[in-house]
């Protein structure tokens, strides 16, 4: 158990269920003020994270092995931010990567609100996917694409009940990138890249955004930006946040820190 | 450098790997390939000299013999003696053995048709000469056009057995009265039981008495109405039936027909005709001993008629026998006789050949038949309709000219010739002997027999007419061959017809003048043709040109050289060398006993048509050649530039560390080659059982030009690549190995993001799509050309069998490109997914199912398949539009049908790189990124 959530929220339906571009109440969003997040209302509360007795390996090779995840036990409640520390190549990413069903566990079970990721199907993992917010260490923006395309990737080639270039106007203007819609963010600064990262995150309205050393590649100024977006989607929209990172600062004002070590937490508060 | 570079081989065995099999592929292709395309030029030539020279080289005839189809179109029609009675003098065939470089110069001279009836016999069951008076009756009926043709009743012949004495007729013969063979009655009274002759003489030719005959036998004296048979009977009871054959007569020059068709190889009995035959003054064997003209002949064996008499046996009752000593006038007896019924005892066939059998032994018996009159049926005539096909012309029958003649009567009177029933499409000119007690009549007398199947006619693909086959005309729809039941329409008895027969009958130059005298046969006084048969006998000369040995430049000019000598003499020449039998589509009208309209092909030859064929192989060969060489240098130059592209980052590290540019060209070239060898060397190798199992030919020697052609191309191919790598600046190392694109482009969904990852690689997209352009192109250019072939040489039967030949190989060797093509998209869109791996893990892991990425990368291989297809599309027909082939319906059906599928299967070929698509380790490419 990590800690309980600083406010009270309602608690969540499962999580498939809930994605909000299925009820349809995010066009209010659209009158936001640049660097406002959407607001609590628009949207369900964060989600609730259960993870039992995860566990993962990668083997190198036939006689080499690494464990990333040993038995892991956490439970995140709505709303929360979380920080997830450790040392490199303690298993952090891959706890997230796990969470965000990037990757399969060997053992153990991860329920998002009421779903069961692991045991999920193929298309019902992509749908999952969706359902949640992925923001990467080194963006993973599509090159080719504007940053107007770049933040509706995720929803490209399904059907969403918003307008998805409004949408993604309004977000990108959420993080600050107004404007802009149309450039290519792949010659932009690590930070504004970063932003594009978390509109895309946003796109699908996600109860939970997985955010694996969000600014691990950017200087310590645009990394406080990138915390403070975070921070706001919490405050605004009460998104649960799970954040992987080496940066103390942003630990500090987590709601809780999960420390890891050779994939076991070692501590959390 | 070179250690470095085998390092990567060693130590990259993935990226090595792939490289190599592209390679590979490439190289086993271009030696497979080559050894097809050049499989196929040898086979197409092979088969073409083999076949080049037929029976003669030249074909020589009178200036007007030649008709305007047949000049339009280049062609020799198949009948090309037909109606040419005469035009070359012998001075003039004298002048063309004459002329240098002349080998053989064979003529022939047609002389006429002459028809000569013989009484075939036909078994009667259960007759006997033990029993008590027997009358039977045999029902001729003719069948004749494959069975389309049918006259019922065409004969009624009547065998009249007796235990009664008989006695031929010893008294005088005179036109008003009856005469014939006569059986004593029980009153001791002699009576006319087997007439000679109707009697009243009828006035309707076409009457059933008029086709009707009598046979009387006993016991005591057997009296065959035919004195010409007696000696062959014996004491088993024969009915006979009449048979009226025609024979086409030629005089030809036995040695040069020797040397020609070997025409003494293929005489079966008797002897060949040689240069002494000629006619020979003799006497009739009969009781008139008039002088005669003996002309040998020398007989077919085959008779190239079709006519089928089906005959019924009836044995039929007392009162029609009692009818049989009702006297003389067989007229009134007929009438009685002919509607009372039978009981039908068998039915049987006689047909042509038993017929021609049944006439050379009478020929030999008899020692020769008098020639009185021969008939020269003239050429047809055709119109000809929108669609170049040719319709036969019916000219009126003029039964009159076939029976006015002089020394025409009773026989003919016996037996209707069909013709002068059936329609007639040729104009026949009669000649009878001007008087038998004042000139003396030809007869021809029996040498031997040869089988034309037995000559030496050449090859049949370029099977010329020689005058020894029938013409083959066959039906050239599905109606008109299920008529003829699938066979030829043969000659029959009607001259006047459609087919013509080759001559049966064969004498010597020398025999032309008992025919062509005026003193003996003087011209029809109806006949238009101005041409003196007796001065220019000849029809047509057909020569061999010495020093020729097939169609080699220096045969062809000899050819040419002498066919410009004789053309100097005013004679037609056509040059035949190299000719192959074309089908030329004829209408014929219906006929009137029953055969219906027919839609015919016949073989005319058409001249040139081998060397057409060398030039349209050689071309082909060299276009395959080209191709092949094109679409295996873009695989492997697309296997070589991903492979450089792939080392894109360390080569930036190694420009930082201080490498030139030089230096770093030349060890990505180093490694290129060491593959390119190591690839050539399995290409080589592979090469072996690939060929095995396609049914090819590979010597080492070419399999090991697969080995310098892989280094060579994967140098080559690699160039521009490395050197583009080598002069990038260190920052190379840490930008991304696909750039994104020069401008943003609005994304609307999958489909457009597909076109625009392509365009962030244009290079490879378009290196992927020409080398599926190129198989594309490749089989839209074998399309022209074998559209081509079957236009510029129509189908020719040489053609035919070259273009099935290689078509096999071909086909395969430009399915083999095609399949290049699609193997290089779907490698480009392999290494666009390898490239672009952390691109596709992110869309997974923000939630894209395995649908559409799945439809993302099919798009890009579909995308550049449509590409490559339409543009190899349009190239092909712009290469085939460059040969001077029309482009018709047909070959865009097929160049669109061929793009359409080269798409679809550039499409379908990115289900490889899809599968390895959903093996993508997501977190390890998002983590490596």
């Amino acid at each position: 158990m990590i800690g309980r959530p600083r406010r009270n929220r309602p608690e969540p339906s499962g999580i498939l269920a809930s994605t909000g571009h299925e009820n349809g109440a995010d066009r209010a969003s659209g009158s936001s003020a640049p660097h406002q997040l959407p607001a609590a209302a628009d949207r369900a509360a964060g989600a609730r994270v259960v993870v039992r007795g995860l566990a993962k390996r990668y083997r190198l090779t036939p006689e080499v092995s690494i464990t990333a995840a040993d038995g892991i036990d956490l439970t995140v409640e709505p709303g929360q931010i979380v920080a997830v520390t450790g040392p490199s190549g303690s298993g952090k990413s891959t706890l997230l990567h796990l969470i965000g069903a990037i990757e399969r566990p060997d053992a153990g079970t991860i329920t998002v609100d009421d779903t069961e990721v692991a045991t999920l199907t193929r298309s019902a993992l992509a749908r999952y996917r969706r359902s949640i917010g992925f923001v990467f260490q080194r963006y993973n923006l599509l090159p080719a694409l504007s940053a107007l395309d770049n933040v509706t990737t995720p929803v490209l080639s399904y059907p969403t009940d918003f307008d998805k270039k409004t949408r993604a106007t309004q977000l990108l203007a959420q993080v600050g990138l107004a404007g802009r819609e149309s450039s290519l963010p792949s010659r932009w600064s690590g930070g504004q890249q970063q932003r594009v990262s978390i509109a895309r995150a946003l796109i699908g309205h996600p109860r939970l955004i997985l955010a694996d050393e969000p600014t691990g590649n950017l200087d310590s100024h645009t990394g406080a930006e990138i915390l403070q977006l975070l921070l706001g989607l919490r405050d605004t929209a009460g998104v649960t946040i799970m954040i992987a990172t080496h940066d103390t600062a942003i630990a500090a004002r987590a709601d809780a820190t999960i420390h890891i070590t050779d994939g076991r937490v070692t501590s959390d508060g | 450098m070179l250690g470095l570079a085998m390092a990567q081989v060693r130590n990259r065995p993935a990226r090595t790997v792939a490289l190599v099999a592209g390679i590979l592929v490439a190289t086993t292709a271009f030696v497979v390939l080559l050894g097809a395309s050049t499989a196929s030029r040898l086979q197409a030539t092979g088969v073409v000299a083999a076949n080049a020279r037929g029976a003669y080289d030249l074909l020589v005839r009178p200036v007007g013999a030649v008709t305007p189809q047949e000049t339009t179109r280049g062609l020799v029609r198949s009948d090309y003696l037909s109606g040419t009675y005469g035009g070359i003098s012998l001075a003039q065939l004298g002048q063309v053995r004459a002329v240098a470089g002349v080998e053989v110069a064979a003529p022939i001279a047609l002389i006429g048709v002459v028809r000569q009836q013989v009484r075939v016999p036909v078994a009667i069951p259960g007759a006997s000469l033990d029993g008590p008076k027997q009358l039977y009756r045999l029902k001729v009926t003719r069948v004749t056009d494959r069975g389309l043709s049918r006259v019922a009743g065409i004969q009624t012949e009547y065998t009249y057995i007796t235990p009664a004495p008989l006695k031929q007729w010893t008294g005088p013969v005179y036109d008003n009265q009856p005469w014939g063979s006569l059986e004593r009655q029980a009153d001791g009274k002699w009576v006319i039981a087997c007439p000679n002759e109707l009697w009243p003489k009828p006035r309707d030719v076409f009457a059933p008495q008029t086709q009707s005959n009598f046979d009387c036998w006993s016991q005591t004296g057997r009296v065959p109405a035919a004195p010409w048979d007696f000696a062959t009977h014996d004491k088993s009871i024969t009915g006979y039936i009449l048979w009226d054959q025609p024979f086409l007569l030629a005089a030809i020059d036995p040695v040069a027909e020797a040397a020609l068709v070997d025409l003494p190889g293929s005489v079966t009995t008797g002897r060949a005709l040689t240069a002494a035959d000629r006619p020979r003054p003799g006497t009739l064997n009969d009781s008139s001993r008039l002088p005669t003209l003996d002309v040998p002949v020398l007989l077919s064996s085959k008779a190239y008629t079709d006519d089928v008499d089906e005959v019924q046996v009836e044995k039929l009752g007392p009162r029609a026998v009692a009818l049989m000593s009702t006297g003389g006038d067989s007229s009134q007896r007929l009438t009685a006789l002919n509607p009372l019924p039978g009981q039908v005892l068998s039915q049987t066939r006689v047909d042509s050949q038993a017929a021609l059998d049944q006439l050379s032994t009478v020929l030999d018996r008899t020692g020769g038949t008098e020639v009185r009159n021969y008939d020269q049926p003239g050429p047809v005539s055709f119109t000809v309709g929108s669609n170049s096909a040719l319709t036969a012309q019916a000219v009126p029958a003029d039964p009159r000219s076939r029976l006015a003649g002089k020394q025409r009567g009773q026989i003919e009177q016996r037996r209707v010739p069909l013709d002068l029933k059936d329609t007639w499409f040729r104009k026949v000119v009669n000649r009878d002997h001007t008087n038998r007690v004042t000139v003396p009549e030809p007869r021809v007398t029996r040498v031997g027999s040869f089988d034309p199947a037995k000559l030496d006619l050449g090859p049949v693909l370029s099977r010329l007419p020689t005058s020894y086959e029938a013409p083959p005309v066959y039906g050239a729809d599905e109606r008109s061959r299920a008529l003829l039941k699938g066979q030829t329409l043969a000659p029959n008895e009607n001259i006047a017809g459609y087919v013509q027969s080759p001559p049966v009958m064969l004498t010597t130059m020398a025999g032309i003048t008992a025919f062509t005298n005026p003193r003996y046969f003087p011209p029809d006084q109806q006949s238009t043709s101005r041409v003196d048969t007796n001065t220019h006998p000849v029809s047509a000369i057909r020569v061999r040109v010495a020093g020729v040995t097939g169609i080699d430049p220096v045969s062809r000019e000899r050819v040419r050289l002498v066919a410009q000598r004789l053309e100097a003499l005013g004679l037609r020449v056509d040059i035949t060398v190299g000719s192959s039998p074309t089908p030329v589509r004829t209408t014929l009208p219906a006929g009137q006993l029953g055969r219906p309209g027919l839609a015919l092909a016949e073989n005319w030859t058409r001249k040139g048509v081998a060397v057409e064929i060398i030039k349209a192989v050689d071309a082909k060969s060299v276009a395959l050649f080209g191709l092949i060489l094109l679409v295996c240098a873009l695989t492997v130059a697309n296997a070589a530039s991903a492979a450089v592209r792939a080392r894109r980052t360390e080569l930036g590290v190694l420009a930082s560390l201080g490498w030139s540019p030089s230096r770093l060209a030349a060890m990505v070239l180093a490694e290129l080659a060491l593959i390119g060898v190591l690839a050539g060397a399995a290409g080589a190798v592979l090469s072996f059982p690939v060929a095995w199992v396609g049914g090819l030919d590979i010597s080492p020697a070419r399999a090991a030009l697969a080995i310098p052609a892989a280094t060579g191309l994967a140098i080559l191919a690699g160039i521009i690549p490395a050197v583009r790598a080598a002069r990038a600046d260190p920052g190379a190392a840490v930008r991304p190995a696909v750039a994104g694109a020069g401008r943003a482009r609005p994304v609307r969904g999958v489909f457009s993001l597909a076109v625009t990852n392509l365009r962030r690689v244009p290079g490879r997209s378009l290196l992927g799509a020409l080398s599926l352009a190129v198989g594309v192109a490749a089989l839209a250019v074998l399309a022209g050309i074998t559209l081509a072939f079957q236009g510029a040489v129509a189908g020719t039967l040489l053609g035919d069998a070259v273009t099935v030949q290689v078509r096999g190989v071909d086909v395969a060797a430009v399915v083999a490109m095609v399949a290049l093509g699609i193997f290089s998209v779907a490698d480009v869109v392999y290494l666009n997914l390898k490239e672009r791996a952390a691109e596709f893990a992110t869309l997974r892991a923000i939630g894209w199912g395995e649908g559409p990425l799945s439809r993302l990368v099919a798009y890009e291989g579909l995308l550049i398949g449509l590409v490559g297809s339409l543009a190899g599309a349009g190239a092909g027909l712009g290469v085939v539009r460059l040969l001077d082939v029309p482009i018709t319906p047909t070959l865009q059906v097929a160049v669109a049908g061929a793009a359409v599928v080269g798409t679809l299967a550039a499409a379908a070929a990115t289900l490889v790189p899809t599968l390895a698509l959903r093996r993508l380790p997501t977190t390890e490419v998002i983590a490596e990124e």
